[in-house]
């Protein structure tokens, strides 16, 4: 169905993304915050200025290419942290059952009845914008998913032979969870995973974006975006750039995804 | 029967009670609830007045008590102290915006989506299938928020032809509604796409086709009916979502309706609006996921 050729692209551009947003300091001649009142809202393209510069004069190819830094370092620490969590909590929810198995279920289906946006925000909010914050609103308010998953997946494996056979042979329950039914678990999670990167990303994005998120000096693009809308009659070049940089970015994250799904899923 | 009924209203209720309770918790968590709602420079007797006024000088338990009281047997939830008017009068101002907005935006997607794609999969390979499948992952791609303002920024700004928020007459419809219907449309696109593809496949579809049916008799009359259970349990769910108010959509375009409401009390850190925003979001939620 889908090409192998957009998935593998889609990872190579990733790469780029990733050494681009390490190599920030080399790449541009710029601060990403100092910004200069004589230069302010040039268009792309301005000498000195290929993507132009912001309502302070700040060059804005320097912001975006920081800004990935962001996006890339919220995109990856939320998914490994909730993927995490969420595993660990479904698998032993999915194994040991009884009341623990009961209640974890009640939590995620309560969770999981909240609309994710309103969560999120209700708890940057609450917690105060910071970088730490967001990674922690966005952690808590996805791990659900992941759990979910992995308890679907562990109440059936569990009835498999392999699971009766370490048990007959006296394996502790961590030793069946962690050895034998998490591998198997695994992969699908890894799926989910690369496909929540993208909505990890879109989801800072826009908590940023409603002022709840990451604060200057650092840059994110959703915040970016937020910057430029004032300015959209004017300095459209702002928003508009900012937020192509935000849908690149997921569009590869999603392409990948849909890669690795198609190369390891079930 | 019966018995699914019961489990089911009563993990509903069990549900409802936790987000209550969280929501509870969560107002006070953000730091003393007098000291928030009074002005800056207001002397003690004046924040001692307010505590006074609103039980907070209760011990939490019986605030707790009082507020469960309060929900369950009379309905109340409190009364905005900024406008002095009750929470629940101006939730329900707002409230059928979301919902009107949420609704033309899934008839539209399910208009768009659907038939786009059982296209694709029954054309599957040729240029409609993958120009489907591209613009599909694109749209689900973009932040909502910026597809939004780009809208803005060519319809509005620069041609002039829509305005640019608010909800005055038929052409303020058109972005909002355009802007979520994107994403659900994607959603739709590829879930039917899948679902018609699996149908395809299928042994009585084989047994349709080797009877000698036509082929759109074969699509229309046999494989939709299968490919489309999975879409209408997407659409319960996407209704549910999207009726709590999409707070991004509804800021951009400056959009009166729940998202938006909860948006500005959470701001200001309002105690008793953010809480009827949450439960009518849970309320919409709970009858689509039951389904």
């Amino acid at each position: 169905m889908r090409s192998d050729a957009a998935g593998i692209l889609s990872l190579a551009v990733l790469g780029l993304l990733v050494m681009a947003a390490l190599a920030a300091p080399l790449l541009t001649p710029y601060h990403y915050n100092e910004g200069s009142v004589t230069e302010r809202l040039l268009p792309p393209f301005s000498p000195g200025h290929v993507l132009g510069t912001d309502a302070l004069g700040r060059d804005l190819l320097t912001r975006i290419i920081y800004g990935s830094r962001v996006s890339l370092l919220v995109g990856a620490a939320s998914v490994l942290l909730a993927g995490t969590i969420g595993t660990v909590i479904g698998l032993l929810s999915g194994y040991l059952g009884g009341r623990f198995d009961r209640m974890v279920t009640r939590i995620i289906d309560a969770q999981l009845s909240f609309p994710f946006m309103i969560l999120a925000l209700t708890l940057a909010a609450l917690l105060g914008p910071s970088l730490r914050n967001v990674i922690i609103t966005l952690v808590v308010s996805s791990w659900v998913i992941y759990a979910r998953l992995v308890r679907g997946q562990v109440l059936e494996e569990r009835e498999r032979e392999y699971v009766q056979a370490a048990r007959a042979l006296g394996a502790s329950t961590a030793r069946v969870t962690f050895r034998h039914l998490l591998p198997n678990v695994v992969p699908n999670v890894i799926v989910l995973a690369s496909l929540e990167v993208g909505r990890m990303i879109i989801a800072e994005a826009s908590i940023s974006f409603l002022g709840y998120g990451i604060q200057p000096p650092l840059p994110s693009w959703g915040k970016m975006v937020a910057e430029g809308k004032d300015y959209l009659f004017t300095a459209w070049w702002i928003s508009a750039l900012s937020g192509a940089a935000i849908g690149l970015t997921t569009l590869c994250a999603n392409l990948a995804g849909d890669w690795l799904r198609d190369r390891v899923g079930r | 029967m019966t018995r699914l009924l019961f489990t089911g209203a009563r993990d509903t209720i069990i549900t409802i009670w936790l987000v209550v309770t969280a929501v509870f918790f969560l107002m006070r968590l953000s730091g003393d609830p007098a000291l928030l709602m009074a002005p800056i420079d207001a002397p003690d007797e004046v924040i001692q007045q307010i505590r006074q006024r609103y039980d907070l000088d209760e011990p939490i338990w019986v605030q707790y008590v009082t507020y469960l009281r309060r929900l369950v047997l009379h309905g109340d939830f409190g009364t905005s102290l900024r406008q002095s008017e009750s929470a629940l009068a101006r939730v329900l101002e707002v409230a059928p915006n979301s919902p009107i907005l949420a609704g033309l935006a899934v008839l539209v997607s399910l208009l768009i989506g659907v038939p786009t794609g059982v296209l694709a999969a029954v054309r599957r390979g040729s240029w409609i299938d993958r120009a489907a499948v591209a613009a599909a992952t694109l749209l689900q791609s973009m932040p909502n928020f910026w597809v939004a303002l780009m809208m803005i920024l060519v319809f509005s700004v620069r041609l002039h032809w829509l305005p640019t928020g608010g909800m005055r007459g038929p052409e303020s419809y058109v972005m909002p509604v355009a802007a979520l219907a994107f994403l659900t449309t994607a959603r739709f696109v590829r879930l039917v796409r899948s679902s018609v593809l699996d149908e395809l496949g299928s042994d009585y579809t084989r047994t349709a086709r080797s009877k000698g049916l036509a082929e759109r008799v074969v699509v229309f009359k046999h494989v939709l009916r299968n490919a489309l259970n999975p879409v209408i349990t997407m659409t319960t769910l996407q209704l549910g979502t999207l009726f709590g108010g999409s707070v991004v959509t509804e800021t951009v375009f400056a959009w009166p309706g729940l998202g938006r409401t909860g948006q500005r009390h959470r701001h200001r850190r309002h105690l008793r609006r953010a809480e009827p925003g949450h439960r009518r979001d849970l309320r919409r939620h709970q009858p689509g996921g039951a389904l």
